[in-house]
């Protein structure tokens, strides 16, 4: 799993690449640590080479939700694959995150 | 850099050796010079002594001449003692006998002739100017002999005496020495001297001539200090060394001088000569020395290009074992277990071996490239990739080894060839395809018992471009090995020259039989290193150990996380063995990634080792699941699941994984039966297009 972080305006955008399982969900908690600094902008995560996502993926995405909510950015969620989205519908997350086309 | 400095400390170290050596070299040539100097000086004052001793005894021999004349006249005296007139002819006599004296004089106690008064001394000796003796009696008030020293000492001697010398103001200006013998009466009494008076510059040419060195010289001082013998007008300048010695009987010195310059003449030029010898010793320790430690800075050099060879073997190591498999992640899920070793007898080795799973076969190989070292492992590096390119759209090996072969036999220069066993063996059958290019026949292990495999062999790669290559095939049973390797194990050797040899081998073959391949590989090699024992490796060993389990269904995972990764190639190779629709693969790969996750975490205690096993089964078309562990007891569907309606703020992150394999799977059951945990799942499957 490789996270590929950018900046353009207040936007972050991290685009997932790979699947988001439990050993994944492990690796990646260092690389997710500047969005979480900033929590207070828009912070855009890019799923289109995302296949896969297990609860610990989930539990992720909550994290970084859970901090934009408390500093007062907006976290947004683009490319989801219908595997993934079959999995947010299956949690009911995918009425709270904010999935956009 | 740290060469650089290492060479000049070197470099000092060793100048400080020959610096030290050349000191020690230099002290001792001054001790000796001074020891020889020392040698010097008493040899030349050995020499001055003799030489005095001889000049003494030439004085004594001069004087000598002079105390038998007048020791031969002193009875013409005593027989004459009654006329006293007389005695002026035997002082005249006296004169006469030797050119030498000078005068002569006979001289009586007070008063001996009454006649002639109270003094009486007859003196002969030559009139100033010519040759001609006067006589005359010089006795008298003005001349009282009788006061004198060398009359009292004469009267009172025993024998004759020599008088100090004493210059003689009268006749000659000259220095004198005068030897005077007792005349005794007829009784025996001492009444009168005889005296004979000797110029001491006869001496002279007996002193002059003594040259003992070129510029060494002799004087002769009287015992008051007066000179008798001047030096030389031209003394030599410089330090001289000065010996000298008393003359027996006579109150006079003889000293000699010697100049160092003359003493040391023959040390020094010696001692320059020695030097010269000592210099171009010093020059020639220098050279050699410079020789050596360039000599050594170059082999330090060669070791450091040794050293730089050897890492980058090293480095071609590395390289060459990454091009190895490092093992299959999906081995058993595809019935297969396969394991390679592989020990170079160099850094690099000329042995090669690759196996990969492609559309359901296992295409692999094991060759052998003639020779060793470097050239070896540069053309099984070539083979090696060629065998990939050849067989990622072929899978009939002979027809991949007839292309290898073209290859390689067209741009072979050095003539260098290959042995190699390729095959391709179906996954789902065991049924293996292969192609043996002059290689060693490889072994079937079924259970205990193992054997070589009847195969007739190709030519080997490398030596005819146009070389035909036919395939056979053979079965591989659930739990059948078949082992591939090289000549570096049968003819591995041990000290006494022996080979592991064929014997050996089969019965080492068939003793693993019941292992898994990794196993199997490493018992071999333990066999072959006990045979082989303290001898040097000869040659390359590689094992390659093919070992079908046939199908399974059943998938371990020990309690690291990183087993999970095993589960999605087990679940592929399960779909595709079952004809399953993939499209399901997500979801099922999900909820089983949940449960096992939830066992790896959670069943077994915080370091302590543990593991869970997963059964896939399809039964009335419905895929049925069961993760089971050996762990705590616990039911993770009585969890308290993930509450979805309230607010995310109030969510607790947790129980999402048991939401998800519930909402996944059609059915989820738990159990705990003999000791395990048992989670078993079902989801019925969409019908298959």
């Amino acid at each position: 799993m490789n996270i590929n972080i950018t900046e353009e305006g207040n936007t972050i955008t991290a685009a997932f690449d790979g699947r988001l399982d439990t050993v994944a969900a492990q690796q990646i908690a260092e690389t997710i640590e500047p969005l979480m600094q900033h929590a207070d902008q828009n912070i855009l995560l890019d799923c289109e080479k995302m296949p896969f996502i297990s609860s610990s993926g989930l539990r992720i995405f909550l994290k970084i939700r859970k901090e934009v909510a408390a500093k007062g950015g907006k976290m947004y969620l683009k490319n989801v694959c219908p595997d993934v989205m079959q999995v947010f519908k299956m949690t009911k997350l995918d009425g709270i995150f904010e999935i956009i086309a | 850099m740290s060469a650089l400095t290492n060479k000049y400390a070197f470099a000092k170290k060793e100048i400080l050796k020959i610096i030290s050596a050349i000191a020690v070299l230099a002290l001792v040539s001054v001790f000796y010079y001074f020891h020889i100097r020392k040698e010097a000086l008493h040899v030349a004052g050995k020499r001055a002594e003799a030489t005095l001793k001889n000049t003494e005894m030439m004085i004594h021999i001069r004087t000598g001449k002079i105390e038998t004349v007048v020791n031969s006249i002193k009875p013409m005296v005593e027989y004459a003692i009654d006329d006293p007139d007389a005695m002026f002819d035997i002082a005249r006599h006296t004169v006469e006998s030797s050119s030498r004296i000078m005068g002569s004089g006979i001289a009586f106690k007070e008063g001996y002739y009454p006649e002639k008064g109270r003094w009486f001394e007859v003196y002969v000796g030559y009139q100033k100017g010519d040759d001609t003796l006067v006589a005359r009696q010089i006795g008298g008030p003005s001349h009282d002999y009788l006061q004198m020293d060398w009359f009292q000492e004469g009267m009172a001697s025993e024998k004759g005496i020599w008088s100090d010398p004493y210059y003689d103001n009268a006749g000659g200006k000259t220095f004198l020495m005068t030897y005077s013998a007792p005349v005794r009466d007829k009784t025996g009494e001492v009444v009168g001297l005889i005296g004979a008076d000797v110029a001491i510059d006869t001496l002279v040419s007996i002193i002059r001539s003594i040259k003992l060195y070129p510029n060494s010289f002799c004087t002769l001082v009287a015992g008051d200090g007066t000179t008798l013998v001047p030096p030389p007008s031209k003394t030599p300048k410089g330090r001289c060394h000065v010996f000298s010695e008393k003359i027996d009987g006579k109150n006079m010195t003889l000293t000699i001088t010697i100049p160092d310059a003359d003493m040391y003449k023959r040390l020094r030029r010696s001692s320059l000569f020695f030097a010269l010898l000592v210099m171009t010793g010093i020059l020639a320790v220098f050279f050699i020395a410079y020789r050596s430690v360039q000599n050594l800075w170059k082999l330090n050099e060669v070791r450091a290009k040794e050293q730089h060879i050897e890492d980058e073997l090293a480095i071609a190591r590395d390289i060459q074992q990454s091009l190895l498999p490092s093992g299959l992640p999906n081995n058993l899920a595809n019935g297969l277990d396969i394991s390679g070793l592989q020990i170079p007898a160099k850094f690099v080795g000329g042995d090669l071996y690759d196996y990969y799973v492609r559309d359901g076969k296992l295409l692999f190989c094991i060759g052998d490239v003639s020779g060793k070292g470097v050239p070896a492992a540069l053309l099984m590096a070539i083979a090696h990739s060629l065998f990939r390119t050849l067989s990622a759209r072929d899978d009939r090996p002979d027809s991949i080894v007839q292309a290898l072969n073209a290859t390689i036999s067209d741009n072979n220069p050095d003539i260098m060839f290959i042995t190699m066993f390729l095959g391709a063996m179906d996954l789902s059958t065991g049924k293996i395809c292969y192609c043996n290019a002059g290689h060693n026949p490889p072994i079937l292990i079924k259970g205990g018992h193992a054997d070589y495999l009847n195969t007739e062999p190709s030519l080997l790669l490398g030596v005819d471009a146009c070389a035909k290559y036919t395939a056979h095939e053979m079965i591989l049973a659930p739990g059948d090995t078949l082992l591939l390797y090289t000549d570096g194990l049968t003819e591995a050797e041990n000290e006494q020259k022996e080979l592991f040899g064929e014997e050996r081998t089969l019965d080492a073959a068939a003793s693993v039989g019941a292992m898994v391949a990794r196993e199997q590989l490493a018992q071999l090699h333990k066999a072959v290193q006990q045979f082989v024992n303290q001898a040097e490796q000869s040659d390359d060993l590689t094992l390659l150990a093919i070992r079908y389990l046939g199908h399974t269904n059943t998938l371990t995972l020990t309690n690291n996380i990183r087993e999970l990764d095993k589960l999605e190639p087990f679940l592929d190779a399960f779909f595709e063995q079952e004809n399953l629709d993939k499209s399901l693969m997500p979801q099922i790969n999900l909820a089983l990634e949940e449960a096992a996750t939830n066992v790896i975490m959670y069943a077994y205690p915080e370091g302590e080792k543990g593991a869970a096993e997963l059964t896939l089964e399809v039964v009335k078309g419905q895929i049925c699941a069961t993760i089971s562990d050996t762990g705590v007891p616990f039911n993770p569907l009585e969890q308290k699941e993930a509450d979805l309606d309230v607010s995310l703020e109030e969510r607790q992150i947790g129980g999402l994984g048991i939401h998800l394999i519930k909402e996944i799977m059609d059915e989820v059951r738990y159990a705990h039966e003999e000791g395990r945990n048992v989670l078993k799942m079902r989801k019925k499957l969409a019908v298959s297009s």
